[in-house]
């Protein structure tokens, strides 16, 4: 009696394990694709994609004239409870890359490659600002100063991560961090410190824009 | 009331001594509220969150609210939807993205000069600080607050409308993050506006309100 039983319960187990990929690792799960005018909430704030458009510097538009500028338009809304600085798009959005190459990065809470100049923009064409006030929808340009005669890139490519109110382990206060995972281990070898685990973040999203060339 | 085992040579004992049952009600009613003053009394700690919050002193319009650092007031509150910056060549216009608020406070300080901040705390918890489009240079956190006499100058801020009831203007030291005193008193102003008189002023709003800096 007994033994019937527990062949069909071993059978169901091993069917069912089978059935949902055995006993391998699963697949990272991967980002969202988002396009051209999709919103993410990131926690901290939620964002919306508007456009990518290449445009000369200067007269209404950040930069200095004679340049070139890759804009990211978005239009954020701080989820926070306190005003914050449009700076923190930059740890938002870590990773820019035009046509698949990587034009600007974070490395360990540094940029790398090209910084942008992050500033909030409204009806008033003289002026820009810095704050994004708590549950507003603010404009947001980040400009990216083009290399003199690299051309219009027709897509970018935008990594989103997303923030959450993480407790202190230490002093129990809560404060906005970005969700991360221990970055994969690099193999064995001289060098390596296995005791020493690296947090990179997690891409939450993958944001596509077509891109586009103004002149003046 | 844990019984115990009755020694056999004494059965009286294994009787309990008789106690009137109003007693025991106003015992088990005294016991249920001590219970619950413990809990309650639990409430009332603080959240390592709270515990870095700063100590407020509060008062209302025109009241003078006094710190170890400073006294203040807030002398009068009004809105416009445009401010001129008047500097000494020339003048800046500042458009908000909402509706300025514009706080006048006053203060003095009883020893030392200070230099006074200011935020905007709503009614449901959000902290807006002073607007960035009206140059720091045109508001109180410019000016040098001395001890001996009263100075005034505003603060300016990018509000919504409908957050504006219930709303209280926040003047404090700003702390470094860095170095120094993390935890300077605050002095936090009710503007006693419910949602009738909120809609009252901001209706009431200046087109351009003039102030040099």
């Amino acid at each position: 009696m007994l033994v019937p039983v527990l062949a069909v319960l071993a059978a169901v187990a091993l069917g069912a394990g089978a059935a949902f990929g055995g006993l391998e690792e699963a697949p990272k799960e991967q980002p969202r694709r988002l396009g051209k005018g999709a919103t993410l909430d990131q926690g901290q704030m939620s964002t919306r994609f508007v456009d990518a458009v290449v445009r000369p510097g200067g007269e209404g538009a950040p930069g200095v004239p004679g340049k070139r500028y890759l804009q990211l338009h978005l239009r954020v809304t701080n989820q926070d409870s306190r005003t914050i600085s449009a700076q923190a798009m930059d740890r938002a959005l870590p990773t820019v890359r035009t046509d698949g190459k990587v034009f600007k990065t974070l490395q360990d809470s540094r940029t790398v490659g090209v910084s942008p100049h992050i500033v909030v923009k409204d009806a008033d064409p003289d002026h820009y600002y810095s704050q994004l006030p708590p549950g507003v929808p603010t404009d947001v340009i980040l400009s990216f100063e083009m290399p003199p005669g690299r051309a219009a890139p027709k897509t970018v490519q935008i990594d989103a991560v997303s923030f959450e109110w993480r407790e202190s382990f230490f002093w129990r206060t809560h404060s906005w961090s970005v969700v991360s995972e221990p970055a994969p281990q690099p193999a064995a070898g001289p060098g390596a410190n296995a005791a020493a685990t690296r947090y990179v973040p997690v891409v939450a999203a993958r944001v596509e824009l077509p891109a586009r060339e103004e002149t003046a | 009331m844990t019984t115990r085992p009755a020694a056999p040579e004494s059965p009286p004992a294994a009787t309990p001594a008789k106690v009137p049952v109003w007693r025991r009600l106003v015992a088990a009613v005294a016991g249920l509220a001590l219970v619950a003053a413990a809990v309650y009394v639990r409430s009332l700690t603080l959240t390592p969150d709270q515990l870095d919050d700063p100590i407020t002193a509060s008062g209302g319009m025109s009241q003078e609210v006094d710190t170890d650092l400073f006294s203040a007031r807030l002398e009068r509150v009004e809105f416009a939807r445009s401010v001129l910056v008047k500097k000494e060549f020339g003048t800046d216009r500042a458009t908000p993205g909402q509706v300025f608020l514009v706080a006048k406070v006053g203060a003095t300080a009883p020893r030392r000069p200070i230099q006074l901040h200011s935020h905007l705390l709503t009614a449901d918890g959000l902290r807006f600080a002073a607007s960035d489009r009206v140059p720091d240079t045109a508001t109180l956190a410019w000016r040098w607050i001395q001890p001996g006499w009263w100075r005034s100058g505003y603060y300016f801020f990018d509000v919504p409308a409908d957050k504006v009831a219930g709303a209280r203007v926040v003047v404090s030291k700003q702390e470094h993050t860095l170095y120094g005193d993390q935890f300077y008193a605050e002095a936090a102003f009710d503007m006693g506006l419910d949602a009738a008189g909120a809609r009252r002023l901001v209706g009431a709003a200046k087109d351009v309100f003039e102030v040099s800096g």
